[in-house]
């Protein structure tokens, strides 16, 4: 069931229906109800693992919390059962590939392997989010949860399960604690709106961008003139983020119709004035979760050597090796890593610069410097996104594309064929759509329109509405699915 | 505040009425503009624009507007290799043997697989109970939708279904909303050029590329008249169909037509005759494909004509369709050979008719015995007499490549009809667009070395020297096709996507051959290479 689909949205209603209709406790055995039934709707093999998973990481945290060595060795039983499962289904298609390459290079049979063909939806997203809590429950952040409905709707919680965000427990179980009860007009209004504009975010602006977007531009980049380079990538950022933001606005809303928050994942990424803020702005979830287990323990690690050759590194390796991390858990290939190791330099790059010249606050910079770095920052992670999508020779192939001047000459002097059309306008104008989103999103007001009149409320809605329904008819075939909903 | 509290307050009250205000009044605004019911067919409101399948949405209105003035009681039915099927000469061939009256029509659509056409049945048979016997021409790759074609879109439109009674909300939105209508069948059009579309477009303008002309400038005297009455099936004058179609595996749903259209068959008390229709070059897979469809079919009561024992003359075809992926070959009747076909075609069904063959799906009539269909014109090679007649000369006078007393080898294993490959080259080259594909010279040339070249079997070797022909295909020594008495070897290379060659590997490198030429085969995107033997 796909979250954008009628059959979803009858699913949720039926939940909610009865959901309000019963106690407290009775609340969360529905939902966990709900989410199996929800992961059995893609394959029953998924609950099946979801289920094993669960019991594990329960009895591991009751272990770890016991503490003593037989408490740390559960713990890095626990990782590495977590770690080895992810690796199992979703990176052994890769390592095989490779085994696969050097047997055949040394002329050894090349079928030899076959890797798992399924994957279960979301199991990354679980991973990192268990293997979040059983630390937390090592370094008594938390205590383990008790109550094994709580903690298996902590793991499979329906809305959440398919693409984050990813919730530290110490956020999640606290409100399963009580009864969830239909509050008042607030609580709708402010959900309805976070489902409404993510419907819009992923339906009207990334569908329609991705479909804009010619199959074959991230492929073979070569048949492209420089300025389609450019303004494909372009395409490509915002359909990529409001896809991902789209999603996560959907999510939250549904989630806050049961009364249980979830975190914030987006935060108008494209307006950061540096790479550190790019990163707290987008997919902040796992940033907080790369943050605190990879690049806070590396540093802490490095520095407790107090050496000037430790302080160096303090300063260039966590952030490479935090980048590296998150490009693996996208996806292990030398493109992702390339995308990672890219964002690594920047992020060092922009500590060592820094270092000489320490930021202001932003209320004394300059409006054209605060203006300037966001334009600078807005085009190096651009940039960094054509190894994200495209396999490494289509990405260099790419990036000459965009920079040589001799491919920017040629187009210009043959008189090339006009590259305003239906198309580009109108990815143009939903990218204007995407940065109008943000705006009124920015810094923190979630639900635009709040005080104004209802008859101005209305007239948006039904903007919206029409919107999403002439996106729909638009698409004329299948929408593309969800960007992160294989991971 | 309770929930019905918070709903009939102002903005969800407003937001509702906002949309009901401006959708209904688009709804009215486009009835209001509705065409008469006369351009019904070509307004915006056409519900079956929307599968954008030209060949169902204009052989429909054809089929109303045809009823409107006679009463139609038997169709033709099929993809296009059954458009060629003239329906005229079919019922008065039908009513000479049977005495039985039949008013046919042709709405065979092009690129129609089994599963289309049940549901373009289903449609008919809905609303015209007078239909009663249908006669539906199959072959291999009927079974084989492709998902390229607009076909499927037609099939599995969701407004097709809701008429042929399966319910869905869009089915029923889209039969009761004009403004719904409209939005989808243009909307997309305005943002994304549909694929389904484009590829339509593209197989378009490959077979305008192919423009073909009267019938009569084109070395046949024979030229379809048709009925005044009914003079809705037209051949495909204007256009030459040659693409490549991409198969993969029998679709289940074309399968389970046959259920559906003997089903529907049986319900409506319709007379249901499927029809192999002949192909120039029956290859092995697809007759036994067939033989598994006829064997289907007869299981579910329908009658199967098997034609594979049917000969007609390769200018009764006018190309040659093959699959990229499982290599069914099939032709188009030219006009030639749809006079003969279909007179066969409509004898034949009288004499079933009336030896009550229609009731027993396992008569021995439904598996004619071999017979060959004689042309009822002058062979020309599918070269204009003009033509003809210069390449008659040419060969006399010009061809200097060899002597044309040499017999040349063509070790091909498939040994296609070497008189379907010139009819087949003379036909393309006389429609050939501008530029042409090929040179008058290039032509003639292959035209002249297919009719010197001789397949092993033609060769009648002896046991021994069939031997000797093997080791030289595993050796690839010249002097044992010196010892056999051959010079010159004609080596075919298939496509791409069909990487076997008929000839050894390494042949061109091999310092005992001399490759003198190679030219290449348009109508079946072949190459031939011409080899001395040193």
């Amino acid at each position: 069931v796909i979250i954008t689909s009628a059959a979803f949205a009858a699913f949720t209603l039926a939940v909610l229906i009865l959901y309000y209709a019963l106690p407290g406790k009775a609340q969360n055995y529905l939902l966990l109800l709900a989410s199996y039934v929800f992961l059995m709707s893609w394959d029953i093999r998924f609950a099946a693992v979801f289920l094993v998973l669960t019991v594990l990481n329960y009895a591991v945290a009751h272990r770890i919390a016991a503490g003593g060595s037989r408490g740390r060795m559960a713990l890095r039983a626990g990782v590495l059962a977590n770690v080895l499962a992810l690796v199992y289904f979703r990176y052994m298609g890769f390592f095989l590939s490779q085994a696969q390459r050097a047997f055949h290079t040394f002329g050894l049979g090349a079928e030899l392997f076959s890797a798992p063909v399924w994957l279960p939806i979301g199991l990354s997203f679980y991973a990192v989010q268990v293997i979040a809590y059983l630390f937390d429950v090592q370094k008594r952040v938390t205590r383990p949860v008790r109550d094994p409905a709580r903690f298996a709707l902590y793991m499979v919680y329906f809305p959440r399960v398919l693409s984050g965000p990813i919730e530290r427990v110490q956020n999640f179980v606290p409100q399963l604690e009580r009864r969830r009860s239909f509050k008042d007009h607030v609580q709708l209004d402010h959900n309805f709106s976070l489902i409404l504009q993510g419907v819009v975010r992923k339906v009207v602006i990334a569908d329609m961008l991705f479909l804009a977007i010619p199959p074959d531009v991230f492929k073979a980049p070569r048949a492209f003139s420089s300025p389609e380079l450019l303004i494909w990538l372009l395409a490509y950022a915002f359909a990529l983020y409001n896809d991902f933001a789209g999603y996560t606005s959907i999510v939250r809303g549904v989630s806050g119709l049961f009364g249980i928050t979830l975190s914030e994942n987006f935060n108008a990424p494209y307006l950061s004035r540096s790479f550190t803020e790019f990163w707290n702005r987008w997919h902040i979830t796992l940033s907080l979760w790369l943050r605190d287990y990879i690049f806070l323990p590396a540093t802490r690690s490095l520095l407790r050597h107090r050496t000037t050759l430790s302080y160096k590194l303090s300063i260039v390796v966590p952030p490479i090796m935090t980048m590296l991390v998150s490009a693996a858990w996208h996806g292990i290939s030398w493109h992702m890593a390339v995308w990672g190791g890219l964002h690594g330099l920047y992020l060092v790059g922009e500590r060592l610069y820094l270092m000489r010249h320490p930021a202001r606050p932003p209320a004394q910079q300059r409006r054209y410097s605060r203006f300037a770095s966001s334009i600078l920052v807005f085009l190096l992670v651009v940039l960094a996104w054509v190894p994200f999508r495209a396999a490494l020779p289509a990405t260099l192939d790419y990036w000459i594309g965009l920079f040589s001047p001799a491919r920017w000459h040629s187009y210009l002097a043959n008189t090339p064929a006009p590259i305003i059309n239906i198309m580009t306008v109108s990815s143009g104008l939903l990218i204007g759509l995407s940065f109008w989103l943000d705006w009124l999103q920015y810094p923190s007001k979630e639900t635009p329109l709040r005080q104004s009149p209802a008859l101005i409320k209305a007239l948006a809605i039904n903007a919206a509405l029409f919107a999403i329904i002439f996106a729909i008819l638009a698409h004329g075939r299948t929408p593309p699915p969800f960007v992160y909903q294989g991971f | 505040l309770h929930l019905h509290q918070y709903i009939i307050r102002k903005v969800p009250i407003l937001t509702a009425a906002v949309f009901i205000l401006t959708v209904t009044s688009c709804e009215l605004s486009i009835r209001l503009v509705q065409p008469s019911e006369g351009t019904y067919a070509l307004t915006l409101t056409n519900p079956l624009l929307i599968t954008r399948y030209t060949p169902a949405i204009d052989r429909l209105a054809d089929f109303e507007k045809a009823t409107k003035s006679e009463a139609i009681n038997c169709i033709i039915v099929g993809s296009s290799v059954a458009e060629y099927l003239d329906p005229a000469l079919l019922e008065q061939r039908y009513n000479e043997q049977s005495g039985a009256a039949l008013n046919c029509l042709n709405l065979a659509l092009m690129d129609a697989s089994a599963s289309s056409i049940a549901v373009e049945i289903g449609l008919i048979l809905r609303d015209h109970p007078d239909v009663r016997f249908i006669v539906w021409g199959v072959q291999a790759h009927t079974f084989f939708s492709d998902v390229r074609f607009a076909e499927n879109s037609f099939s599995e439109s969701s407004w097709v279904q809701y008429q042929l009674g399966h319910f869905s909300v869009d089915g029923w939105l889209f039969d009761h909303s004009y403004l719904l209508r409209a939005s989808k069948t243009y909307l997309p059009l305005l943002y994304v050029p549909d694929q389904r579309v484009a590829t339509y477009q593209e197989n378009v303008s490959e077979r305008n590329e192919h423009g073909m002309n009267a019938p009569s400038q084109k070395g046949y005297s024979a030229v379809l008249t048709y009925k005044d009455s009914a003079p809705l099936f037209m051949p495909d004058e204007a256009g030459y169909i040659h693409y490549l179609t991409a198969l993969s595996t029998p679709s289940p749903d074309d399968w389970h037509a046959m259920d559906e259209i003997s089903a529907l068959a049986q319900a409506k008390q319709v007379r249901v005759i499927m029809i192999e229709v002949p192909t120039a070059v029956p290859d092995g897979l697809a007759t036994g494909f067939l033989a598994e469809v006829a064997s289907y079919a007869r299981q579910h009561n329908l009658p199967f004509l098997t034609t594979d024992n049917l000969r007609l003359p390769a200018t009764a075809y006018f190309d040659s369709v093959i699959s990229t992926q499982r290599g069914f070959i099939h032709n188009h009747l030219h006009v030639s050979g749809s006079i003969m076909f279909s007179d066969w075609l409509g004898t034949y069904l009288g004499r079933a008719a009336s030896q009550g063959a229609f009731d027993d799906v396992h008569s021995s009539l439904w598996t004619p015995a071999r017979q060959t269909l004689i042309p009822p014109y002058n062979v020309t090679l599918g070269l204009s007499p003009d033509d003809y007649r210069q390449y008659q000369t040419y060969r006399r006078t010009t061809f200097d490549l060899l002597p044309l007393s040499t017999s040349i080898l063509n070790p091909s294993p498939a040994e296609l009809d070497r008189f379907f490959l010139q009819s087949s080259l003379g036909l393309l080259f006389e429609r050939q667009g501008n530029p042409p594909i090929q040179s008058q010279q290039e032509v003639f040339d292959l035209l002249t070395l297919f009719s010197m070249m001789r397949y092993p079997s033609e060769l009648k070797f002896s046991p021994f020297q069939q031997q000797m022909l093997e080791a030289w295909r595993a050796s690839l020594n010249p002097t044992i096709l010196k010892a056999l008495g051959i010079d010159y070897l004609l080596c075919r290379e298939q496509p791409a996507d069909h990487p076997a060659q008929d000839c050894p590997a390494g042949i061109q490198a091999h310092p005992g051959y001399t490759r003198l030429g190679h030219w290449k085969y348009a109508p079946l995107y072949e190459t031939y290479s011409l080899y001395r033997i040193d």
